[in-house]
């Protein structure tokens, strides 16, 4: 007997979470180094001076921002509680959090090269579409919230963190290169706990035969396969600019379950619950993961009568 | 100048929740945050230089060289934060001045116990349980996605350099996930296959529809480990078939026919010889 087979389910729970671990930590590393670097650069109220004051128009060029800063969804989280801090509109910043790892070029093209052989223009732009959609949709109803409601008391209030008064690069780099430190290990833990929930879920719950059977029967319907592929999503807690080679080589499963997949799972995931708890309070989180699922379900619906 | 570095002093210890700049205490916890960098630095960088970063992530895209990048940024950025710590000048840095060992503690079971116990415990590949229960889940037959745009003018010499050549038997060797996905190639580069002798290793499973039938599988990954699918390709042997053996390996010379009358279409290995192998090093295919 081989010693993976001695092993058995507790090697394949290591092999999952080394798999998602090793794929997801240079984005988390990036997304922290970036957002040390924020915080030693860009000054306090910035970013509200070149947004539009109008909620609706900024809300747009935030779903957008992507474009400029592609990161995916592990990268993203540090990045938007240095933003936040730093003075960016709460509805702005969910919506440059849902629609980052979405609408951005790596992810369309990642996603055109596996959907080669089924539309794959029609599906770029339909991901893009509807996630941009969701996002600035999630941002306008968040926009409507009380602050202190949604974002956890850190983030509200600080500490001093947003505004320093450098008066060398060396201090700024030195401040960035801490902040970046401090960002890892803050997000890191929580990215940790969500990895070994996922593969713990990946490698005993989804392989149960009749998980497959589910799978295998019902997949074609739309109204099954829709919050069906969007649990699966929940649950691999893949990365946005992989994702589509799974959804694409996803068999016998409908399209738009296909496409509930790529725009749900940039957005909220079992990692992504735990990550998110280190901006929002739990009870938002909880209820933006019920949002999400009703409203990416509800949007993908309505676009599989096309 | 000093007024301003004492007000920066101030502003960070405010951040850190402490009226004055940074203590002992306050070094303890940066150089224990610096520890866990150079843990996942030099474990990142372990997966890549002992090459068991294949086991677990694709060759395709950048993902092994991510691992890497990410390996060296770790430490550069613990190396960068240790410079500063015990630099001349002691910036206080952001954190708490206070040490406290309970948080710290739990920083280290959730940051560095799991990644640890994974790198020394895990098999770098999955259980034969795993692998059953993924070959169940993808042997029933489903159509494949048939390319646009397909290549008609696909010449036999052209296919037999895509897989590396001939090799020292004169076969050429197409990989189990090749062979899978050439049903949903064009007309050109499926007679191209069929016209040649081919080698195919993978592990033997009885077909989850047909018990009498056997199987050679192999799990393929796109990006990482998690995202594992086994594909398998059914054999039709006339010999000898107390040969196979359940989760076995083996390499099968023969030809490949797609049955274009089958709906969904899908290829089928005619062996010719097949023999028992080792189990090959990387688990994986893509």
């Amino acid at each position: 007997m081989s010693h993976a087979s001695a092993l058995g389910p507790e090697g394949d729970v290591w092999m999952a979470f080394l798999g998602i671990l090793l794929e997801g930590a240079p984005y988390l590393l990036l997304g922290t180094v970036i957002s040390g670097l924020i915080d030693a650069f860009l000054p306090r109220g910035l970013l509200e001076k070149f947004l539009p004051r109008q909620r609706v128009p900024a809300l747009m060029i935030a779903g957008l921002l992507g474009l400029v800063l592609p990161v995916c969804e592990c990268a993203v989280v540090p990045i938007i509680r240095r933003l936040l801090a730093k003075g960016l509109p709460l509805s702005c910043g969910l919506t440059y959090m849902l629609a980052a790892p979405i609408v951005n070029p790596i992810v369309a093209v990642s996603t055109w090269s596996a959907f080669q052989g089924q539309d794959p223009w029609w599906m770029v732009g339909s991901r893009l579409g509807l996630g941009y959609l969701v996002a600035v949709s999630c941002g306008w109803i968040v926009g409507r919230l009380p602050v202190k409601k949604v974002l956890l008391e850190n983030v509200v209030s600080p500490l001093g963190f947003a505004e320093h008064s450098f008066q060398r690069l060396s201090d700024r780099l030195s401040h960035a290169a801490t902040m970046a430190m401090h960002d890892f290990i803050d997000t890191g833990k929580y990215f940790v706990i969500g990895v070994l929930i996922a593969a713990l879920f990946n490698t005993q719950v989804l392989v149960q035969p009749s998980v497959q059977e589910a799978v295998i029967n019902y997949g074609a319907m739309d109204a099954i396969a829709i919050p069906g592929m969007m649990l699966m999503a929940l649950l691999l807690s893949l990365c946005s600019t992989t994702d589509a080679f799974i959804a694409a080589s996803t068999q016998g499963v409908a399209l738009s379950g296909k496409m509930a997949f790529l725009v749900f799972g940039p957005m909220m995931d079992l990692k992504l619950l735990v990550l998110y708890a280190t901006i929002f309070q739990r009870g938002f989180v909880a209820r933006l993961a019920i949002g999400l699922f009703g409203l990416v379900g509800m949007i993908t619906y309505i676009w599989s009568w096309r | 100048m000093n007024r301003q570095i004492t007000t920066t002093e101030d502003e960070l210890a405010c951040a850190c929740g402490a009226r004055h700049p940074m203590t002992h205490g306050g070094r303890i916890g940066q150089l224990l945050a610096i520890g866990v960098l150079f843990i996942w630095g030099a474990t990142m960088l372990h997966f890549h230089h002992s090459q068991r970063v294949e086991h677990y992530l694709a060759a395709r895209g950048s993902f092994r060289e991510q691992c890497l990048i990410c390996g060296v940024g770790l430490i550069m950025l613990a190396v960068i934060n240790l410079g500063f710590l015990l630099g001349k000048k002691r910036r206080p840095v952001a954190g708490s001045n206070r040490f406290k060992l309970a948080p710290w503690l739990a920083i280290f079971a959730i940051m560095i116990v799991p990644f640890v116990a994974a790198t020394l415990r895990s098999p770098d590949r999955f259980s034969d349980e795993f692998f059953l229960a993924k070959v169940h889940a993808a042997a029933f037959p489903v159509p494949l996605a048939h390319e646009k745009n397909q290549r008609v003018d696909f010449s036999v010499e052209e296919l037999v350099r895509l897989c590396g050549g001939l090799n020292a038997e004169g076969h050429v060797a197409m990989k189990l996930s090749d062979v899978y996905q050439l049903a949903s190639q064009s007309r050109a580069v499926i007679d191209a296959a069929q016209s040649l002798k081919i080698e195919m290793t993978g592990m033997a499973v009885h077909d989850p529809q047909d018990p009498t039938c056997w199987r050679l599988s192999r799990l393929m990954i796109t990006c990482c480990a998690a995202d594992a699918q086994a594909v398998s390709v059914p054999v039709d042997f006339s010999g000898d078939r107390s040969v196979w053996q359940q989760l076995s390996w083996f390499k099968t010379i023969g030809t490949i026919q797609i049955d274009s009358q089958r709906q969904p279409q899908m290829a089928t290995f005619r062996a010719e010889r097949v023999e028992p192998v080792a189990a090959p090093e990387v688990w994986n295919v893509e």
